[in-house]
């Protein structure tokens, strides 16, 4: 498979400078797997809703990479304008919602079990859209 | 987001989070021994003026954050309230993480009675914090990739990059440095 192309817009230059150093580190790394294309997975790259053709991609946990993808004579090229503090609240609510709660209030006494489950298949992949 | 008397497209008043939100929320999320009861009406009324604040919130805050990007033409007064945006998102974070972090039901349907109402409650509540905090992160996002045009728009792009075959690449991002990568 083709590596992406990476085009590094000036703005992302400066909001990397931004950054603190083990972020800088670690766009540096997941630039070259993103082109690589060897660890979507990880990277989620994921199209942002209400916005105008903006993509993200996972640099840490509450650091994301943004681009927009375009199109020229040679294919798809992968425009980087943006890195900084982004959290995703809904993944962190479905992970919460995944913990199941039985709440036994009877006899006087509230006993309270807690039971995780795993994702499934489907919950995994709802929401997201990929390169 | 503050308000600008000549920019502002709108002059009504910012939604007030209710005052009661945080006892609210600690009344919901650990019930205690109020679980035997449906919370009550009070409680009800508090979750239901939480509700209708975050969604004026949100609403206020992507009408203002959309008007401010259509009429910016600077960078940097935009980076600024970008930064600004940063700062409240930070912050409800923090005041709400022990409640979002906590045991929510997705499912609430293997409780019965009021158990159920409390856990219907608690996802009612997860979802408009959620909100909440996505309508500061969204507006942010919004202002950065205006930013991000205009910052384009009077600089050169400095690298583009295809990377083959396990190049690996470190980047340089010096202001005044001519090159932005190298391949080793």
């Amino acid at each position: 498979m083709q590596p992406r192309r990476l085009e590094i817009l000036p703005s992302f230059e400066h909001s990397y400078e931004e950054l603190p150093q083990d972020v800088q580190k670690r766009t540096q790394d997941v630039l070259v797997l993103f082109s690589e294309r060897t660890a979507d997975n990880a990277l989620r790259p994921e199209l942002k809703n209400g916005f105008d053709n903006v993509w993200s991609i996972r640099v840490t946990k509450g650091y994301r990479a943004f681009y927009k993808k375009l199109r020229d004579s040679e294919g798809a090229i992968y425009c980087l304008f943006h890195v900084g503090h982004h959290d995703d609240y809904r993944i962190l609510n479905k992970l919460a919602s995944r913990v199941s709660v039985s709440i036994n209030a009877s006899r006087g006494g509230i006993q309270v079990s807690v039971q995780t489950s795993q994702p499934t298949a489907s919950q995994k992949k709802k929401g997201k859209r990929r390169t | 987001m503050s308000e600008d008397q000549n920019n502002t497209p709108t002059h009504m008043p910012p939604p007030q989070l209710p005052g009661r939100a945080e006892e609210l929320f600690r009344i919901v999320f650990s019930p205690g021994p109020a679980i035997v009861h449906p919370p009550a009406p009070a409680v009800q009324a508090e979750a239901n003026a939480y509700q209708i604040y975050v969604m004026q919130f949100a609403q206020r805050l992507e009408m203002e954050s959309r008007h401010l990007a259509a009429i910016s033409r600077d960078d940097v007064p935009l980076g600024q309230k970008a930064k600004d945006l940063l700062q409240v998102e930070l912050r409800r974070k923090e005041a709400l993480a022990p409640y979002l972090a906590g045991p929510a039901p997705a499912s609430p349907a293997p409780a019965q009675g009021v158990v159920r109402i409390w856990q219907q409650l608690q996802v009612r509540l997860h979802e408009a914090m959620t909100q909440e905090l996505e309508a500061v992160r969204d507006a942010r996002l919004r202002l950065e990739v205006k930013r991000a045009e205009l910052i384009n728009q009077r600089a050169t792009v400095h690298a583009r990059i295809v990377l083959r075959g396990g190049a690996q690449i470190r980047l340089h991002f010096g202001r005044q440095a001519g090159h932005a990568a190298e391949k080793t």
